[in-house]
């Protein structure tokens, strides 16, 4: 029982190391899925094409914010075109958890958003 | 007395604890044996056939429009129009009822409504929507919807019962307040979440339209009931064009079928509207106001029960007749209730309960629903309960 909420979602959601508002933020964008009512607020620093710090402030479900720490964790220092090499694999590999349909929704969101960011 | 063992699902699933019928409800024994017997005995073409199969179809299927009739409390048949459900029902009305608007005119809603109950109206060019605020009971302020009424409210349409805060609407006091204010404005009631719990009279209502979903009253998806007065319904244009809602065509013209047919184009979803007529006659066979105090006896105590929850917050005042309550808990996301008491048995609602607005009128992302049915048992709430402790213990060690 609670697969899902293993220790390292637990953690990540209820101690997030890369939460708050981010000082000099170069990029930034607001995401959503309004059916399940996640919302996540990315902010990014990229110098020279590359991430130096990435951001979320989150009012979401523990998926969606543990997914939103770990990537921030991973982007840290990667090149810009890092980003489009998340694709729906690699954040479930991320979490190391199978997820059912709805769940991935909450999964996603924070690269959508990391994405609409810098489309910004 | 126990309904339980009228659902079979139950057999299949002996511990299943469901409590989000408000989304939909379990079908009893005698709804699925009706659509089983109009399939191996009476399946036909209905309205057309000229063979006795087809007759008895036909008359299968328009015996459901009596039993509809009398469910809400009128006596003609032609007043009762088929839909997929509530959400198609408001939807032949935003759409027949632009014919009879002009721009600047306005709509009242409230504050709670159902994106069913709003998303068609914002379809309508040119009308202006209002919105009738809560009082702090989570109730429709009937006296401030009163102070929006003017001579361009055209249309003033209301949940009869809310699918969040589970509060309530004495529907019979809003035509009587508008006459008040000199306002001939039509009146529609959403009563789906009002018609599975306590008896509804469109009479006592005196309202001019009111829609409910076949699939929270027991019977199949995909079926539900319009009803509206024979003269407006008469005014209204078809929804939708094509077999059987025809009296003539030529090549270049058309002309309507009578009500309630000209709203029913295409072969309906027959067995599903047969498969209605038992979960209505189901209903009735136990008696509305028998289900009234089994939901409000089951309410009055799962409101007591998650109260003792220290961490839930409930949102508005639920009446108990409706069988809904909503909360959240402290600290923990909706999704992540809904999901840890769904490991655990426990079928709840997440999410925004299609009612963004209400959300954000609530200053809440989300928020977790519970909501009864005729099958639940007060070890179903217990078990709920227990669920809640062991989400608690997992998010916050306590």
């Amino acid at each position: 029982m609670f697969d899902i909420y293993r220790e390292q979602i637990m953690d990540r959601s209820q101690n997030p190391r890369f939460a708050g508002h981010l000082e000099n933020a170069t990029h930034s964008a607001d995401g959503e899925n309004r059916s399940c009512g996640d919302e996540i607020h990315i902010e990014l620093q990229v110098i020279d094409g590359t991430i130096a710090r990435l951001n979320h402030t989150t009012r979401a479900c523990a998926v969606c914010t543990a997914t939103a720490d770990l990537l921030a964790e991973e982007l840290q220092g990667k090149p810009l075109s890092e980003i489009e090499t998340w694709d729906v694999q690699k954040i479930t590999n991320l979490l190391g958890i199978p997820l059912s349909p709805v769940r991935l929704k909450c999964a996603l969101l924070p690269i959508e958003t990391v994405r609409a960011a810098i489309g910004n | 007395m126990t309904y339980r063992t009228d659902f079979p699902i139950f057999r299949t699933h002996p511990d299943l604890v469901y409590l989000d019928s408000a989304a939909t409800s379990q079908k009893p024994h005698v709804v699925l044996e009706r659509v089983r017997r109009f399939y191996e005995s009476e399946n036909a073409p209905i309205h057309r056939g000229l063979y006795p199969l087809s007759v008895s179809a036909s008359e299968a299927y328009e015996h459901v429009r009596e039993q509809a009739a009398q469910f809400i409390g009128t006596a003609d048949a032609s007043e009762i129009v088929f839909t997929h459900g509530a959400t198609e029902g408001l939807n032949l009305l935003a759409h027949g009822m632009t014919t009879l608007l002009k721009p600047g005119d306005e709509i009242i809603l409230s504050a709670l409504e159902h994106h069913a109950n709003l998303v068609p109206w914002q379809q309508i060019p040119d009308l202006a929507l209002k919105f009738a605020p809560l009082n702090a009971q989570g109730e429709i302020d009937l006296e401030a919807l009163r102070g929006l009424v003017s001579d361009k409210t055209k249309i003033v349409s209301l949940s009869l019962c809310s699918n969040v805060l589970g509060t309530t609407l004495d529907g019979s006091q809003v035509k009587k307040m508008l006459h008040e204010q000199g306002s001939d404005a039509y009146v529609i009631f959403d009563a789906a979440q009002a018609a599975p719990h306590f008896p509804i009279s469109v009479t006592a209502l005196g309202c001019d339209f009111l829609v409910f979903s076949g699939h929270k009253t027991y019977g199949p998806s995909g079926t539900g009931i319009l009803w509206g007065r024979p003269p407006l319904l008469e005014l209204l244009p078809p929804y939708q064009t094509g077999g059987d809602m025809i009296k003539t065509v030529t090549r270049e013209h058309t002309t309507w079928n009578d009500i309630p047919w000209k709203f029913e184009a295409g072969t309906p979803n027959v067995e599903g509207i047969v498969g209605l007529g038992a979960a209505l006659e189901y209903m009735q066979d136990i008696g509305l106001e028998v289900i009234q105090g089994h939901t409000e006896k089951l309410t009055r105590y799962a409101l007591e029960a998650i109260q003792s929850v220290q961490q839930v917050q409930i949102l508005g005042n639920p009446d108990p007749k409706s069988g809904i309550i909503s909360f959240t808990l402290e600290g923990i996301h909706p999704h992540d209730v809904a999901e840890t008491l769904g490991e655990q048995n426990v079928c709840i609602r997440a999410g925004q309960h299609c009612a963004a607005p209400l959300h954000d009128t609530l200053g809440i992302t989300a928020s977790n629903r519970i909501s009864i049915g005729l099958y639940t048992t007060e070890a179903d709430i217990d078990a709920c309960i227990a669920a809640l402790h062991k989400t608690l213990q997992l998010f916050h060690h306590v």
